[in-house]
């Protein structure tokens, strides 16, 4: 019985092997290593900011307030900017999954407002 | 070999209908014969003491049971009979379970509902429904769901995105579905719905989504769509003279909790919610109808009246909680009531006939949003200073804060004290509205255009209450340090039922206030209890697990469970497994080699 089963799973395996090499040959983007992490590219922009702060305001303020709220501080978040964007498009916990009302580029604007300041608002 | 070809059969066709609609899975059936609910089972809710037949118990919403074998003597001998886990993500618990045959029907987050053998706790299925990717994202308050309907054979939910779906009681198997509205655009479904004749009234949520909202009626054997009321007029209808430009189209005043109906005159009593956005001055007049409640035809959805709670909402006083029917006694004139505690702060006593406002109490301390209520039409008059405007300073300490007062928690009445009992919360909140020019509707995407902060006041928060509405006085009130969402049952015993977010389910002495009973339940509660009996046993069941909103203001640990308490326990639990309980199938549907 257990010998039939392995041999059943030969096929199965041979097709694994050959999708994975077809995603590494094919595959526009390389797999990302521990130390080549997503980076925030719109650090220090202004107009990306400002972008940031708009999009906060709409989307994050009803529950993260000015400075933490049923969800955490994120001007105080100790995520670095991968571990930021894959927790807003992703989810985490409660936090909702923003993929794909949220963009790549609205993540890192909201990225780049929230690590420009210490708090939303006055 | 044949039980491998039916469990892939079955499999095939779950899977197939769980794209669409959601699946119901571990089903079993019942030990009981099923009796399908009547138009007369729900005309007589409040008789049948034994049962719980719509979210509210009966259709004026009382919550007042008549079962009294638990008493202020025996509470002490109160104890879990058993308790059942809801699983899943712990997003939140704020249903009543409906009990019919030994069955209790309730939901979980994200409209899971559950079908539960009320003397042992034994699953008998559970529906699941199935969300498109993206969806928590348009939550502004959680996945919360606060319970079903039922008629016939079958149990109504909506869904959060924004479907009715009836489910065949015997199995949890859809029997229809009907699209209510675009989730997109940030409708979403979240209260029970409520079931008159072979009427299936529903409400939409979206209030902070800039919805234009409704309320429907939906064929209870069909699904086909009966009536839609709009809660804000278009162009010509009534109300419109309130509104200007085209914010009608983004107005709000949401559906969102179950309301109450009066048989004899045939007539829907339903809550609204309040104004889209909440930056008042972008949207000048009264706004009608939101932040109001309506009477409304049950047959054609026809209004027949309105009172505004809340004209021109500028706080997010939703007015949508459940008014409570009672007819008493007033100044020696038998009255028929509509009595509703309020957002805004203000207990609410109407003339249910004929919607006139015949006075109102505060619930709390501080009020300032308003310098006081017209005795004889109840229109606030607002303190200006407490409004804020677009672009303008922030606003600081109005009360109360945005929660309320009461928020959606039901109330309950009993008549023979002549008590209406409620939870009220004292706090404040801070208003900032956008500039004008940052203020851009995009359906689906929040539409507040204020930024807000709630805040203590003093130690404590909520307030358990009673109102008698005889000397129109409080009372008794209990404290509560953190807010309070959780909804009353009373009982002929005279007793009152309640939870806390630190988590106790509560029990008080309905005449003087008098704490008799608490039992922590392991998570904060935020749903409101119900009774049942079977066999002789009286049992109160109870939903424990923060969530929702009620997560913003503490940080319990979450949980799902439904705890059944019965004095000693109940006779069947001490006793062990009856013969007649249902014997779970899962090895029936274990693949076969």
């Amino acid at each position: 019985m257990m010998l039939r089963r392995e041999w059943r799973a030969w096929p199965a395996a041979i097709v694994a092997v050959g999708l994975l090499a077809g995603v590494a040959v094919f595959c526009p983007t390389r797999f990302l290593r521990a130390d080549d992490e997503l980076t925030d590219p719109l650090i220090g922009n202004a107009p990306a900011i400002e972008e940031g702060r708009m999009l906060y305001r709409r989307h994050c303020f009803v529950c993260h307030l000015h400075a933490g709220g049923r969800g955490p501080n994120l001007f105080a978040s100790r995520l670095n900017d991968q571990q930021f964007a894959q927790t807003v498009l992703n989810g985490q916990g409660m936090m909702p999954a923003w993929n794909p009302k949220l963009s790549m580029d609205d993540v890192w604007k909201l990225r780049a407002y929230v690590k420009s300041t210490g708090h939303y608002g006055d | 070999m044949m039980a491998l070809k039916r469990a892939a059969a079955t499999a095939g066709v779950v899977l197939c209908f769980g794209m669409v609609a959601g699946a119901p899975a571990h089903s079993q059936s019942t030990s009981a014969p099923l009796r399908p609910v009547s138009d007369q089972d729900l005309l007589g809710a409040q008789a049948n003491a034994g049962e719980w037949l719509t979210y509210n118990r009966d259709y004026k919403s009382q919550r007042f049971s008549p079962l009294a074998q638990i008493t202020s003597d025996n509470i002490k001998d109160l104890r879990p009979a058993w308790a059942f886990s809801t699983g899943g993500k712990l997003g939140g618990l704020e249903a009543t379970p409906l009990l019919r045959d030994g069955v209790l029907y309730f939901t979980a987050d994200y409209a899971r509902v559950f079908a539960v053998d009320a003397r042992s706790g034994t699953m008998l299925w559970v529906f699941e429904p199935k969300y498109e990717a993206g969806l928590d994202a348009e939550l502004c308050c959680g996945p919360i769901n606060r319970g079903v309907a039922i008629k016939d054979d079958l149990i109504y939910v909506a869904t959060l995105d924004a479907r009715l779906i009836a489910l065949n009681r015997k199995d949890g198997s859809v029997a229809w579905e009907q699209k209510l509205e675009d989730w997109h655009q940030g409708f979403t479904g979240t209260g029970a719905p409520l079931v008159v004749g072979d009427h299936v009234i529903t409400g939409i949520s979206g209030g902070e989504y800039g919805v234009r909202a409704w309320l429907r009626a939906y064929d209870a054997k069909t699904g086909a769509l009966q009536w839609n009321t709009y809660m804000v007029p278009a162009p010509g209808e009534p109300g419109s003279e309130t509104w200007q430009g085209d914010a009608w189209k983004t107005g709000g005043g949401p559906t969102w909790l179950t309301g109450s109906y009066d048989d004899e005159t045939k007539t829907l009593y339903w809550g609204t919610g309040n104004p889209g956005s909440f930056n008042s001055d972008l949207r000048p007049g009264d706004n009608k109808f939101t932040s109001s409640l309506l009477a409304l035809d049950v047959d054609t959805g026809k209004m027949k009246w309105s009172f505004q709670y809340t004209p021109h909402d500028a706080w997010d006083f939703d007015g949508v909680n459940t008014p409570i029917l009672v007819d008493t006694m007033m100044d020696g004139k038998p009255m028929k009531l509509a009595v509703q505690s309020n957002r805004n702060g203000f207990l609410y006593v109407l003339d249910r006939e004929t919607g006139k406002f015949l006075y109102a109490v505060p619930t709390l301390e501080g009020i300032n949003w308003t310098t006081g209520l017209d005795p004889e039409t109840g229109r606030p008059t607002v303190n200006e200073a407490m409004r804020p405007h677009p672009g303008g300073p922030k606003v600081e300490n109005i009360v109360p804060g945005l929660e309320g007062g009461t928020n959606w928690f039901p109330m309950a009445y009993n008549p023979d004290l002549n008590y209406v009992f409620l939870a009220s919360n004292t706090w404040r909140m801070s208003l900032k509205a956008w500039k004008a020019e940052d203020v851009k509707f995009k359906a689906g995407d929040a539409y507040m255009a204020v930024d807000y902060q709630m805040g203590r006041l003093g130690k404590t928060i909520g307030s358990i209450k009673a109102f008698d509405l005889a000397s129109r006085k409080f009372v008794w009130s209990m404290p509560s340090d953190l807010p309070l969402f959780s909804g009353m049952l009373a009982t002929k015993s005279g007793l009152v039922f309640t939870g806390d977010l630190l988590g106790h389910f509560l029990a008080y002495d309905a005449k003087s206030g008098q704490e008799l009973w608490r039992f922590q339940s392991g998570s904060g509660i935020n749903a409101s209890p119900m009774t049942y009996e079977l066999d002789g046993v009286q049992y109160v069941a109870i939903l424990s697990g923060l969530g929702g909103d009620p997560s913003f203001y503490y940080s319990a640990p979450k949980g799902g469970m439904l705890w059944v308490f019965a004095l000693n326990g109940g006779k069947m639990q001490e006793q062990g497994r009856s013969s007649q309980q249902p014997i779970p199938n899962a090895l029936e549907d274990a693949p076969a080699e």
